[in-house]
């Protein structure tokens, strides 16, 4: 079918019956609004043109008249003469008082934003060469520096003489491109906001577990019965060790999901990290709380699950804690109580222990054996280094490694996660920085002279003068180099008094140690901590770094922090690397370090110690 | 046909006079193809008949003056246009009724139940100047320069979008034999 003959054929077919019938409905109908209009003085032609549109013979003319109805500013140039006109509504636009500046090429070319000149002069010359009309919208820079955006239409005339000239008809689209950019800068918010809920955790997509113990807090408060379920899966750790973190990620979610199908409506499922999954099970007295309980564990750990072609069975054990109104606790005596449950299940290799039945403790009972929990796990040497490779970017091989302390907990180890921040509470974290430092110095004998530790130390010990008199003691006394000790410190963690530990870290810097400030970009204070304290390495917080090819929000923020570091002179490491494509960004971004799952594993000390793995690059990273 | 109107309005009103016999003319020559050529502008049929009536209210109101120009037809799809875009304009503004749509959408293929209406459809799929020019040049039959000064811009311009309006519409054209050939 030729599309031509098409139209014609249908505009010249005479109209049906049903469209006769119409035409003289129409016809009545507008004489009776006629008539109406008239009857009611209106007059139907208002603001209307009753000229005779064919009476314009030259088509500039007419091109600007009408341009100028409507508000638009006109020019026209001539490529033969190089003679350039404008009106004045487009000197306006140009942000030119009208007849103060002759009209030229120069002074449109100057009012137009550098970095549009040459678009603008590619569509005049495209229009003078193919005849056709083109549309372009440029950045106009008035005086005083404010852009404005301005809608080109570019069209070709002929002369009399023959000679072609361009004709472009400009509106001044300002307000429509900000109100464009408004809304596509919401939406970009938006998205960036909703991909990375506050109180949710990544993995899992349950709540986590500052808002878990928010509800906890909440349930207390109203004076309910009912029960705080901690289960404790044991195997994560093996899994991503084994199989991979990917692997391991399904595990937990599929563990949630399960979680998710089996509780109650009215339940609320937390994931508060390291392997650990909270339960408040509302409105059930001790003995309900115990059989609902019961009977999840059963539903988890007697699932198996095939995740990617293997087969896991969720492994662990759970603590119970009933509360009501007599229960004297916050929720973080909720949560202490649960975890010595758990604890305790460990410890008898029950699967699960309930506080059913005991006698709630006071709160100074409870720290006093959190405590004496932590001293029996320094006596007995229950804390043990487990070490992760760092791998450097320019020298393509591993030169550090992250120590990572452990605590085995009846048969299985527990990530600084699980008792840390209670350890932090209960004061007893200056002890246990002073086992890892002793460790880490003796360690550095072992390793090869030059591959450097790093190693955690809590925000509460900074300003502790008998660590650092310890430090410095050991130092000496293992001689060995104090530049092989980078001191990792979370920002995250409350820096109590900055003054005091602004003095602590430069003695260490002193010393000839190193400074990190880890997890940066997850908490408050990582632009004070930046600025106050002495830091020769940032460690991006994981989750900037696991979200990466996926958000653009985060490859936005992890480049611009790296390019601040850098003029900050001080260098950039990077965890949760988990595969080559991350490793590749973080390269180009200019990141020094990274460390994570496509690196090197955590392993116990021994497994790096004495060569073997140590300072290879990981096959991964060899490209 | 305009005898049989003259005679009909003459039998309704009295005699006719010269003018009002000129005005139906003029508006029965030009009826369908401005329903046609508004219906294919904005895709809602009831804002193209509104806008089509009030086009020739005005056509009446000044017809004294307007049937003197040479073509007056020029001037009845200026007007139209300038009517529609009031129109769609108010329609921007209330975006609460569900009749007044500046992008309504026309009707599928599927749904196309004759050329006419074939026709409407594959010009509102084109670039509205694109759609314009195709209409004024080749179905209405105004010369080139006649629609240059209709819509207002230069020869080359309507020239330009007159091949490339029809480069697609014959693409289109090869499109739809093509789902009607696999539809048996």
């Amino acid at each position: 079918m030729n599309a031509e003959e098409f139209l014609r054929r249908v505009a010249t077919a005479p109209p049906t019956p049903l469209q006769q019938a119409e035409m003289r409905r129409d016809l009545r109908n507008i004489r009776a609004l006629h008539a109406q209009a008239r009857s009611e003085g209106l007059d139907p032609t208002e603001g209307l043109d009753l000229s005779d549109p064919f009476r314009h013979d030259d088509e500039v003319e007419r091109i600007a008249r009408a341009a100028r109805r409507a508000g638009l500013g006109t020019f026209t140039f001539l490529p033969k003469s190089q003679k350039l006109s404008w009106s004045e509504e487009m000197a306006v636009i140009l942000g030119y008082l009208p007849t103060t500046r002759p009209a030229s090429k120069i002074t449109l070319l100057d009012r137009l934003h550098g970095d549009d000149r040459v678009e603008f002069c590619r569509q005049v010359n495209h229009a003078l060469d193919t005849g056709e009309v083109t549309e372009t919208t440029v950045r106009i820079t008035r005086r005083g520096r404010a852009v404005s955006h301005v809608h080109f239409y570019l069209e070709v005339f002929a002369e009399a003489d023959g000679d072609r000239g361009v004709i472009g008809t400009a509106q001044d689209i300002t307000d429509t491109v900000r109100a464009k950019e408004e809304v596509n800068r919401l939406a970009r918010r938006c998205e960036t906001v909703l991909t990375a809920l506050a109180d949710r955790d990544p993995v899992t997509g349950l709540i986590d577990g500052v808002r878990f113990d928010q509800e906890i807090e909440r349930a207390l408060r109203t004076g309910e019965d009912g029960a705080v379920l901690l289960i404790s899966i044991d195997n994560v750790d093996e899994i991503t060790r084994d199989l991979g973190p990917e692997i391991s990620d399904q595990f937990l979610r599929t563990v949630a999901s399960t979680l998710t199908r089996a509780h109650r409506d009215n339940d609320q499922i937390g994931y508060l990290g390291s392997g650990e999954f909270g339960l408040l099970l509302r409105g059930l007295s001790p003995a309900a709380a115990e059989i609902v309980a019961e009977e999840l564990l059963k539903t988890i750990f007697r699932q198996t699950s095939l995740i990617n072609g293997h087969h896991r069975r969720a492994t662990g054990v759970a603590g119970l804690v009933p509360f009501n109104e007599s229960y004297r606790a916050d929720s973080e005596g909720v949560l202490v109580d649960a975890d010595l449950a758990v604890h305790r299940a460990r410890t008898t290799g029950e699967p699960m222990v309930s506080m059913v039945g005991e006698v709630p403790r006071s709160s100074v009972d409870r720290r006093n054996s959190w405590r004496e929990r932590v001293r029996l796990a320094l006596r007995q040497n229950q804390f043990t280094m487990h070490a992760q490779p760092i791998y450097e970017l320019s020298e393509e091989r591993v030169t550090r490694y992250e120590l990572l302390l452990r605590l085995s907990d009846g048969g299985s180890l527990l990530p600084p996660a699980k008792f840390v921040p209670m350890a932090e509470k209960l004061g007893m974290i200056g002890e246990i920085d002073q086992w890892v430092t002793t460790q880490a110095i003796q360690l550095l004998g072992h390793f090869e002279p030059d591959i450097q530790l790093q190693v955690n130390l809590s925000g509460r010990s900074l300003g502790d003068t008998r660590l650092l008199a310890e430090i410095e003691r050991l130092i000496a006394l293992h001689r060995v180099d104090p530049k092989r000790l980078t001191f990792e410190v979370t920002e995250t963690a409350l820096i109590r008094n900055l003054a005091e530990a602004h003095g602590f870290m430069k003695r260490l810097r002193d010393i000839g140690c190193q400074l990190a400030l880890d997890d940066f970009g997850s908490g408050y204070g990582s632009f004070t901590y930046l600025r106050s304290l002495p830091f020769d390495i940032v460690k991006l917080d994981g989750q900037l770094v696991s979200g990466l090819m996926e958000n653009e929000a985060d490859q936005i923020i992890t480049r611009n922090l790296v390019t601040m570091l850098d003029q900050l002179h001080i260098r950039t490491q990077a965890e949760f690397v988990e595969d080559s494509r991350v490793l590749d960004l973080l390269r180009e971004y200019g990141v020094e370090f990274v460390q994570g799952y496509h690196v090197g594993v955590p392993r116990p000390v021994d497994d790096y110690v004495g060569g073997a793995g140590h300072g290879d690059a990981p096959a991964a990273c060899t490209a | 046909m305009s005898t049989t109107r003259g005679a009909e309005l003459r039998q309704q009103n009295g005699p006719a006079t010269e003018t009002e016999i000129d005005y139906e003319r003029f508006y029965e020559e030009n009826w369908l193809s401005l329903r046609r050529y508004l219906r294919s502008r904005c895709g809602d049929y009831e804002m193209a008949n509104d806008v089509m009536q009030q086009a020739f209210v005005v056509a009446l109101d000044r017809w004294e003056a307007v049937r003197i120009h040479a073509k007056p037809e020029g001037w009845l799809f200026v007007t139209a246009d300038k009517l529609l875009s009031r129109a769609l304009k108010k329609a921007r503004r209330e975006p609460c009724d569900e009749n007044v749509q500046d992008t309504a959408a026309p009707p599928e293929p599927y749904l196309l139940i004759d050329d006419s209406m074939t026709v409407e459809w594959l010009l509102g799929q084109l670039p509205p100047r694109e759609s314009q020019v195709v209409y004024l040049c080749v179905m209405h039959g105004f010369t080139e320069i006649e629609t240059a000064q209709i819509l207002n811009v230069a020869r080359n311009t309507v020239k330009s979008y007159k091949r490339t309006g029809l480069q697609r519409l014959q693409e289109m054209c090869l499109r739809l034999e093509q789902r009607e050939g696999a539809a048996g």
